[in-house]
């Protein structure tokens, strides 16, 4: 398995931040899940720590964030958008051009 | 139909949502297939029957599951099935998304059943770019692995020639952490992916959940589905079952009208009293004359027409994305954006509707959704009539009867969220790529739903013809309506006698709003009438299921929601159009 370098390079730090909040069109690495009931659920749809996510779309009036999971769009409620923590990748990440995930 | 169950295998039919596994069901049992539900739950699943060679399968759809570590009613039940065991499992994978799908494959594996793998939409995958080597997986789960192509039929032969094959796999039980290691393993030796650039299928699928672009598709879709079903449906009418009525029907009842003279209570009951010295298959109200043509003439167009769009959009995977769009109003009324297709669902039947209710987590949000749909969201019976009674007076007041429905559930909504105890929980979906959507599936579902129709459509009609006509012979309606009439007349500025239809809106409201069309009422007092109707009581096959669903103290709060609404709304509206007209 790789080992991922950490987004801290001469590049600057990326700074870690909700689903909710993260660009459109970016691509990001889920660091922590929401605990509890809306955890499980989010697994079964194959979300889990490390999984490398796309920003689609966030909806106005604190609609859903639409997001993509290997190839796959996956849309998910305001509030529980705001609680998945993720950290943005950088352009020159060696995985932002594949759409192969990175097991933690 | 019998499915004999000592001598015949039992082969449960197991994978996520969205992988096609409805269409190997019809693959493999034909369109001869029972649904019931599971005992003591709410989930519906289908059954069927496959024959190959000397051996039968009785083949179980189980219904959709992620996991086996229940997360909704439907899990909990694809997990009940999965533990009684079975003679063995076909469980389907979709190919374009693997891995998540080997987690549900896992779990039915460790527990021992004999499995057999469908890796279904292998054509969708190689065009994203996926290749998966089958050998490879065959040898690391231990259990035949045939790609399949359900929709268009590509390795259902094979599968079904292998099923005898079937056995347990290389699985001992496992944690979730270990599971998803060992799936992640196992993806990193038998699946690449190159990657792609982006499709117009992709960039449709990216625009359809837009904030802009969205919104504007999502216009476009109700606007032209309207169009398409109202083209359908009336077209059915007016050009094939009008003009059969015309040519064979009447002239057979006038014949029956003839023969029947010399007993005028068989003649009335059936044939109903003549308008202006003839029959007039709307207002008439014999058993053969209104209480065929309603149901069967002015409404099941409409009602299949609306039912093949739905499943249309459904089988195309647009639902979902509905569900994004709608997610932030549904938010304010105490629910979240799925909820949108059990109110789809009662644009067509509130009945289907309310069942489609179960798909929501909490109790809070059942109620609410139900609720909101026996009140203001009117059924395709309801609306054929609207459109066809109010249609005449100008489509202002068509327009003014669904904007006050409209606002009606927004405003119902609203209150219940503010003053119900609870939360309103967050939506999680899956939102699956466009598919062009497998016609044999289409009309398949269709087939079902249409069947409902029939069973409990037309008795209803029936029922109801002679339930008013027994109100008028025994002169009971003149005791209704006095009693009615301070109501009618001085909330809602309606003559007394509308309270026929209303009581006849408790068995069929579409039934009801053709006997107000015989009132002789103004415009603005048959829009009143028809807002209170749609309001008022469900018709009784609503009622019921109201009933069962939300249980007798529930379902008396709900009531009381509708008659206090529908009586302010029809207050207001009529204050409202008195002013402005």
């Amino acid at each position: 398995m790789l080992h991922v370098a950490s987004c801290e390079d001469e590049m600057g730090k990326t700074q870690k931040t909700s689903l909710k909040d993260l660009e459109n069109g970016r691509k990001a690495r889920i660091v922590t899940l929401p605990s509890g009931e809306s955890r499980r659920r989010l697994e079964a749809l194959g979300l889990r720590e490390g999984k490398l996510v796309e920003k689609v779309s966030g909806m106005p009036f604190h609609g859903p964030v639409t997001i993509i999971v290997d190839g796959r769009q996956i849309a998910i409620g305001w509030r529980i958008s705001s609680r998945v923590e993720v950290e943005p990748l950088l352009e020159n990440d060696l995985h932002y051009d594949s759409l192969e995930k990175e097991e933690p | 139909m019998s499915i004999e169950k000592k001598t015949s295998k039992t082969l449960l039919l197991v994978g996520n949502p969205n992988v096609g596994k409805s269409v190997i069901f019809t693959r493999l049992t034909g369109v001869r297939a029972l649904s019931s539900n599971y005992p003591g739950t709410t989930v519906g699943f289908m059954e069927g029957c496959l024959r190959y060679k000397s051996e039968a399968y009785r083949i179980i759809d189980v219904p959709g599951a992620y996991t086996l570590d229940p997360t909704n009613e439907a899990e909990q039940v694809a997990r009940r099935m999965i533990d009684e065991g079975a003679d063995l499992a076909v469980i389907v994978l979709d190919a374009t998304a693997l891995e998540r799908n080997l987690y549900l494959a896992f779990q039915t594996m460790e527990r021992g059943l004999p499995t057999i793998i469908a890796l279904n939409m292998v054509d969708e995958a190689r065009h994203r770019g996926i290749t998966i080597d089958v050998g490879k997986l065959e040898s690391l789960l231990g259990v035949p692995v045939i790609p399949t192509v359900a929709l268009s039929g590509v390795g259902i032969s094979k599968l079904i020639e292998r099923i005898p094959e079937a056995r347990t796999g290389h699985v001992a039980p496992l944690s979730s952490e270990e599971r998803w290691q060992k799936i992640g393993n196992i993806i990193g030796q038998v699946q690449k992916v190159v990657h792609r650039h982006h499709t117009l299928r992709d960039t449709l699928e990216d625009l359809s959940v837009h904030p802009l672009w969205g919104g504007l598709i999502g216009i476009l879709v109700i606007t032209v589905s309207f169009y398409v079903i109202r083209l359908i449906g009336e077209g059915l009418i007016d050009h094939v079952l009008d003009p059969l009525v015309a040519k064979f029907w009447i002239p057979l009842l006038i014949k029956l009208s003839e023969a029947l003279e010399r007993c005028p209570l068989a003649q009335h009951l059936l044939v109903g009293s003549l308008i202006d010295g003839s029959i007039n298959m709307e207002q008439s109200f014999g058993l053969l004359s209104t209480g065929l043509y309603v149901p069967i003439v002015m409404v099941l167009p409409y009602v299949f027409s609306f039912y093949l769009a739905l499943s249309f959009l459904e089988d195309v995977g647009y639902l979902p994305r509905f569900a994004v769009l709608f997610d932030a109003l549904f938010h304010r009324l105490g629910l979240h954006g799925y909820a949108v297709v059990p109110a789809l669902l009662g644009l067509g039947c509130n009945v289907p509707g309310i069942l489609a209710t179960r798909v929501l987590e909490s109790e809070r949000e059942r109620f609410i959704a139900a609720t909101l749909i026996s009140v203001a969201i009117p059924c395709a019976g309801l609306q054929a009539m609207i459109v066809g009674v109010i249609g005449h007076l100008g489509i202002r007041y068509v327009f003014i009867t669904y904007g006050v429905l409209f606002l009606a559930w927004v405003i119902i909504g609203r209150i219940l969220h503010m003053t119900m105890p609870g939360y309103s929980p967050e939506l999680i979906v899956e939102i699956p790529p466009y598919r062009i959507p497998s016609v044999r599936d289409l009309f398949f579902k269709l087939w079902f739903r249409l069947k409902g129709f029939f069973k409990e459509a037309i008795p209803l009609v029936m029922v109801g013809v002679l339930l008013i006509n027994a109100l008028y012979m025994t002169g009971a309606i003149t005791v209704i309506t006095g009693i009615l009439k301070p109501i009618f007349t001085n909330l809602l500025g309606l003559p007394a006698e509308a309270a026929a239809p209303i009581i006849m809106g408790l068995l069929r409201k579409d039934v009801a709003v053709g006997m107000l069309a015989t009132l002789n009422l103004s415009p603005s007092q048959l829009v009143v009438a028809t807002v209170t109707l749609a309001m008022t009581f469900p018709c009784i096959a609503t009622f019921i299921v109201l009933w069962k669903e939300l249980g007798g103290k529930k379902m008396a709060g709900s009531l009381a929601i509708m008659i206090i609404s529908a009586l302010t709304a029809g207050t207001l509206l009529r204050i409202a159009l008195s002013l402005s007209f």
